[in-house]
């Protein structure tokens, strides 16, 4: 024991179902590794639930086994039924339970005891770590889907028995081993080689079988190239089926329970069942109460054989597990395995079942413990995917804070964001700190609402500096805000265990968009038109065709053939009724087509080139060029600029150009240029007819930046003006169209608060007006003295919800805004 | 709880060979109490203030708890270890108080006067001070002075009175067998320091308390009277635990022998693994005895297999009808400590009765034993015997601990080897 517990060695633990595995590898190179795992002298490992109040649950493993659970006569506490279940939680039934969250229930001394499969496996694996490896640097083994909640749960576990620990991916600690002892059989590595070697790992455990595909990349160090493994996300490199393991050979019944628990758990040379079976009742239903889905061991073998035939050829498979045997020995998988060794080089197959499995995990974890130790990068990892919803002067956006799958970081070494995310803020007498997140591991949006010692006194800007240690725990979430004259920075620490999920009105998790919807909002959001895939099937024929004749023909004689020209805009124009109350047509209004997009791209160079060969001449076809490329909302500066500069012109078609304004402006300028026009013609505030509304509320909808150029004042002004179209219609009994864009104008001015936060202060007297004037609309309606605008909106509940728009409250795409 | 009368007959006597064993039994609990071995196979804890200690450590413990070349260890002994240079202290520098009182001060001595004072002075006849002061030109006034009369010093006198009953009544009994001993010399000189102390002048004004004070903040937080009030306590639950060993003498011990005859059955046994198997097992251990017992036996002892077919058990009478192949015992009315010993043919389950060497002197029946000797009576009470009463009957030391081997004899026999 001496040797044991020297502080010269890095610890591999290893705790598996029913072997375990510690493994230390000495500092100096001179000394042996020591090595303990399962022998006849113990039992397979269960953790004791607590009896007492303040009774620690124990690791037990030892032969003899602990009374309690023991399934014997005598003591009572012995007992393990259906009924009262058993003080005794196996962790072979506790890494089956982990997958599904479950709890064991032992009932005693008149009251429920209790512990989940995570605690279970945290306290089992700490006290082994504990005994083995005391406070030398150690590295515990966890499955391939351990989740951050699980490791943290882990690492907080050893902390608090004061153990020095680490974790490590079960596929990494296997190609630890095997690189250990096979890096012979590798080609050299080198630094910049483009070989993609690949490493397959089975891990056929008790109900589960998993099977992880790592990359192995060539990495320098000041010793040398070397290969090390590399793991993406499981949700990438993993394949997983329910394995077996728990069906009995014979049925398990109330009279053969406890003979069945002894013979599996309790006695120190207890067979392991190595083959299924087709009972359907097994021990730990009969015990738990937990149904266990099992596969038979054919339909494992062809899962995994397809799945193995999927992926890339690789260097070598290791099986580990209990069953690791039975499942490389299946018939498909043997094919494969001699197919694909057909195809190349023979796979070297390893396989390491029951202890000697453990043993080689546990010897992968020492060498990453002792790496780690030394500053050695053993594996690379990538992070979990993790996203913070921030809120930028009311633009609202999930941000990806640890970098997507093909990011691979260091194993074991602390990643931080090189860059802190800036440009967030506290708001003026903020009392709290809301962080949201959402992290794949978990069903909805998180949030954490951390209370400021004192109010925000001013604006303060803020960055949220982020940090995570692959495979160890949470990512670190701090949130500083900038020293500003005599308020100091505050830095606020996210803690993963405050965090709640975010619940709808029926209790359920809320997800990243429907979170995104819930935001309360200071302006609307974008209405673009739709793009519609059946329009842009039928207008395809048309649009090929012009863009061939334009390839081929002179542009003048396609000009002079004014139908075929106006039945492509008549194509393009063609609204899909289907799509309603949304408005679409062929094309959107971000100039992308549902398919072909090459066919789109063509037909704007094709009507491009009619439009500047003909600008000059006075085609009748002209002006219906110019509206099919407003259908098709091309995204042209030339383009742009012309039909911002023909506005005034009174020899074109007036209309034409003002219609396709709105529908393909896109430069702040250009639609400074057309403001200025419908609103202030001659320098003075104008009342504009329907059509000059229209184009404005088009390309307040369609376009970010449409507010940019234009300033607070002269916003203030539009509002003004339609406040007073408003008041007009609302006093004639509603309806028409003047009504309804100059609503649609007033609540879409409001993204002007994009860039000027003040923008429309809720309490201003123009904010007031509009307020007060839509809540008359509003009575008037349900005086049945205001009609509703054409189709289905909801009157009353559009009106609202400008107000809440102007109130800063808006939630919700604009319901008066479909077409 | 049921309100107990003490009669007479259950104060506890000063000088009592009953009290002294089952104290030695007491301090036995005691120590296994302080004492929490971290062990990866024996989990030991205090939950609940109830010591889970596994069988194997309290029978390892049983058989090494006397030793021939020392006393045993006792709370007077902790105490003459670490309370002296903390005695002296607040002994001779007790913690005072300025206190005050109204007593007649001559004028030329005047300090303070309170509204009580001036009402007296408004009330006595004349016009100035002179003339209200009288003859004896004294008035009414405020008077302060230094008190050690407070409830800390007199929980310090208190303590010292208890030690130097405690560390007579250990000198008693253990100065003849060993006289040079560290723990004798050291206790011995406690006792004259406790003496000392408590005859200072300066106490003598210090009162005796009427009852257990509720502590103040000097007991709980000045950190000499801190130390003083933990002992103190120490001390008061040791003498109240030994008015409740002499009231339920019989049951502690039942539990004294208890542990004597699992420490045989032990010894006795032969299967490597069962014996092991056995050690397992945990008991509960109480900090004060309730109802003379300081097991909670909610976690019942093990079953002894002293043969492949022979198996032996001695737990409280209750736990008799949930063991394997007990069901023609009948426990009806039945409590206190049973034994229980079986084969494949027979089962034999008795009663634990305890009789004193004072108690003789009721029942000339038996009056084969002296007075360090205890006679334990086994009553049998399985449902074949029901009719006859069956009774065994073997003599053994008082001091039960200082001959942890004194059932083995018995249990050879009585169990079917």
């Amino acid at each position: 024991m001496s040797n044991a517990t020297s502080p010269q060695h890095a610890w591999g633990i290893c705790v598996g179902s029913m072997y375990w595995s510690t493994f230390g590898l000495p500092f100096d190179r001179r000394l042996a590794p020591v090595a303990k795992h399962k022998t006849t002298k113990h039992v397979p490992a269960s953790v004791l639930l607590s009896r007492m109040t303040g009774e620690p649950a124990r690791l037990d493993y030892w032969s003899p086994a602990h009374p309690r659970g023991s399934a014997n006569d005598w003591p009572p506490e012995a007992k393990v039924s259906n009924e009262t279940g058993g003080g005794r939680f196996p962790l072979a039934a506790a890494w089956t339970g982990r997958v599904e969250d479950r709890s064991w229930r032992w009932q005693i001394d008149g009251d429920h005891r209790v512990l989940s499969s995570l605690d279970a496996i945290a306290s089992g694996a700490t006290q082994l770590a504990k005994i083995h490896a005391r406070s030398s640097p150690s590295a515990i083994v966890i499955p391939n889907d351990f989740r951050q909640r699980e490791q943290q749960r882990l690492l907080d576990a050893c902390s608090a028995m004061s153990v020095n620990a680490s974790l490590l991916w079960l596929p990494v600690a296997a190609a630890l081993a095997w690189l250990d002892s096979h890096h012979e059989t590798l080609p050299s590595p080198r630094v910049d080689s483009t070989d993609r070697l690949m490493l397959t790992v089975v891990h056929a455990d008790w109900g589960h079988i998993r099977c992880s595909t790592l990359q192995l990349v060539a990495r320098g160090d000041e010793n040398g190239v070397r290969w090390v493994p590399a793991r993406r996300r499981p949700t990438v490199s993993d394949w997983s089926i329910a394995g077996f393991g728990w069906k009995e050979r014979t049925g398990c019944h109330r009279l053969n329970v406890s003979e069945m628990w002894r013979n599996r758990f309790i006695l120190a040379n207890g067979r392991v069942e190595q083959h299924a079976s087709s009972s359907d009742s097994n021990v730990l239903e009969q015990v738990a109460g937990w149904p266990v889905e099992q596969s038979t061991t054919q339909v494992v073998d062809l899962g995994l054989a397809e799945h193995l035939s999927g992926r890339p050829v690789p260097a070598s498979i290791i099986f580990v597990g209990d069953f690791a045997t039975q499942v490389s020995s299946g018939s498909a998988v043997s094919r494969y395995l001699n197919s694909a060794s057909n195809f190349r080089a023979p796979i070297a197959c390893v396989v390491a079942d029951g202890g000697s499995g453990e043993d080689m995990l546990a010897k992968g974890a020492s060498i990453f413990a002792r790496d780690r130790i030394e500053g050695r990068t053993s594996y690379l990892d990538t992070l979990p995917d993790l996203e913070l919803f921030v809120d930028r002067n009311y633009r609202y956006d999930w941000l990806s804070l640890l970098g997507d799958t093909d990011q691979f970081v260091a194993g074991g070494q602390p990643w931080e964001l090189p860059d802190p995310i800036d440009g967030l803020a506290l708001r003026r007498g903020a009392t709290s700190i809301k962080l949201v997140v959402a992290h794949d591991e978990y069903e909805g949006v998180r949030e954490l609402q951390v209370p400021l010692d004192r109010p925000a006194e001013q604006r303060l800007s803020a960055k949220l500096h982020v940090s995570a240690t692959p495979a160890q725990g949470n990512a670190k979430l701090r949130l500083v805000t900038q020293a500003r004259e005599e308020i100091p920075s505050r830095s606020i620490l996210a803690n993963w265990d405050r965090m709640r999920p975010v619940l709808n009105h029926e209790g359920c998790p809320v997800d990243k968009d429907a979170f995104f919807k819930m935001q309360p909002r200071a302006f609307p959001e974008l209405f673009p038109r739709r793009w519609s895939h059946a329009k842009w099937q039928a207008a395809l024929p048309t649009v090929e065709k012009l863009s061939r004749r334009v390839q081929n023909e002179d542009t003048a004689s396609i000009m002079k053939d004014a139908w075929s020209v106006s039945h492509l805009k008549d194509r393009l124009l063609a609204k899909d009724q289907s799509q309603s109350p949304y408005d679409a047509t062929a094309i959107g209004s971000d100039f992308k087509a549902p398919s072909n997009q090459p066919a789109l791209d063509a037909l704007s160079l094709a009507l491009l080139t009619l439009w500047r060969t003909s600008r000059h001449s006075e085609s009748p076809s002209f002006t219906t060029v110019v509206r099919a490329l407003g259908y098709i909302s091309v995204e042209d500066n030339e383009f742009d600029i012309w039909l911002a500069n023909n506005l005034r012109n009174q020899f074109r078609d007036r209309q034409c150009v003002l219609h396709t304004c709105g529908l393909a402006l896109r430069q702040p300028a250009n639609i400074a240029k057309l403001f200025e026009f419908v609103f202030f013609p001659n320098g003075g505030l104008a009342s504009p007819g329907a059509n000059e509304l229209k184009a404005i509320s088009q390309v307040l909808r369609y376009r970010t930046d449409a507010t940019k150029e234009i300033s607070s004042r002269k916003c203030e002004q539009v509002i003004e003006s339609c406040l007073r179209i408003f008041e007009r219609g609302m006093e004639r009994g509603g309806g028409g169209y003047p009504f309804r864009w100059a609503s649609l104008i007033i609540v879409y001015m409001l993204r002007r608060r994009m860039f000027d936060l003040d923008f429309l202060d809720p309490e201003q007297e123009l904010a007031t007006k509009a307020k007060e004037l839509f809540r008359t609309a509003i009575e008037r309606h349900k005086q049945r003295r205001l009609r509703p605008m054409g189709g289905s909106v909801d009157l009353p509940a559009a009106l609202q919800q400008m107000i809440n728009y102007i109130d800063r409250k808006g939630s919700g795409d604009i319901l008066m805004a479909g077409e | 709880m049921a309100e107990t009368t003490i009669e007479l007959a259950d104060i506890a006597p000063e000088e009592s060979l009953v009290l002294d064993a089952l104290e030695q039994f007491a301090q036995f609990v005691d120590e296994l109490f302080d004492t929490r071995h971290s062990h990866p196979i024996y989990w030991e804890g205090n939950p609940n203030r109830i010591a889970v200690r596994s069988v194997g450590r309290i029978i390892s413990k049983w058989r090494h708890a006397v030793k021939p070349n020392r006393p045993p260890s006792a709370l007077i002994v902790r105490l003459a270890r670490r309370l002296p240079s903390v005695l002296s202290d607040v002994a001779v520098h007790p913690k005072r108080i300025l206190q005050r009182r109204r007593a007649m001060e001559p004028i030329n001595r005047l300090r303070e006067l309170d509204s009580s004072c001036v009402r007296w002075l408004t009330r006595q006849p004349g016009n100035t001070l002179a003339e209200k002061s009288g003859h004896r030109r004294a008035v009414l006034a405020v008077q302060r002075y230094e008190s050690v009369d407070t409830l800390e010093n007199r929980v310090v006198l208190d303590l010292l009175r208890r030690c130097s009953a405690l560390a007579a009544s250990y000198l008693r009994q253990h100065q003849a067998r060993f006289p040079n001993h560290e723990w004798i010399r050291m206790t011995a000189d406690f006792l004259k320091l406790c003496r000392r102390l408590e005859s200072l002048p300066h106490l003598r004004e210090v009162s005796s308390l009427p009852s257990l004070p509720k502590p103040n903040y000097v007991l709980l937080h000045e950190s000499r009277y801190k130390q003083v009030w933990r002992s103190y306590m120490e001390v008061i639950r040791q003498q109240r635990r030994r008015q409740q060993l002499w009231m339920w003498r019989h049951q502690a011990y039942a539990d004294m022998a208890t542990v004597a005859l699992m420490s045989s059955a032990s010894r006795l046994m032969h299967d490597r693994d069962a014996l092991k198997a056995a050690h397992r097992f945990e008991l509960r251990l109480r900090e004060t005895p309730l109802r003379g017992t300081f097991f909670d036996w909610t976690g019942y002892p093990p079953i002894w297999n002293m043969t492949a077919e022979s198996a032996f058990y001695i737990g409280p009478t209750k736990s008799l009808g949930s063991l394997p192949k007990t069901s023609s015992i009948d426990l009806a009315g039945r409590e206190g400590t049973s034994l229980a010993t079986w084969n494949t043919t027979k089962l034999r389950a008795s009663v634990l009765q305890v009789e004193f060497a004072d108690e003789r002197l009721h029942d000339e029946s038996i009056s084969d034993f002296s007075d360090r000797q205890v006679a334990i009576s086994l009553i049998d009470f399985t449902r074949e015997n029901q009719n006859v009463e069956t009774r065994h009957r073997l003599v053994v030391p008082l001091a039960l601990i200082e001959k942890p081997d004194a059932f083995d004899d018995f249990q050879s026999e009585w169990s079917f080897s």
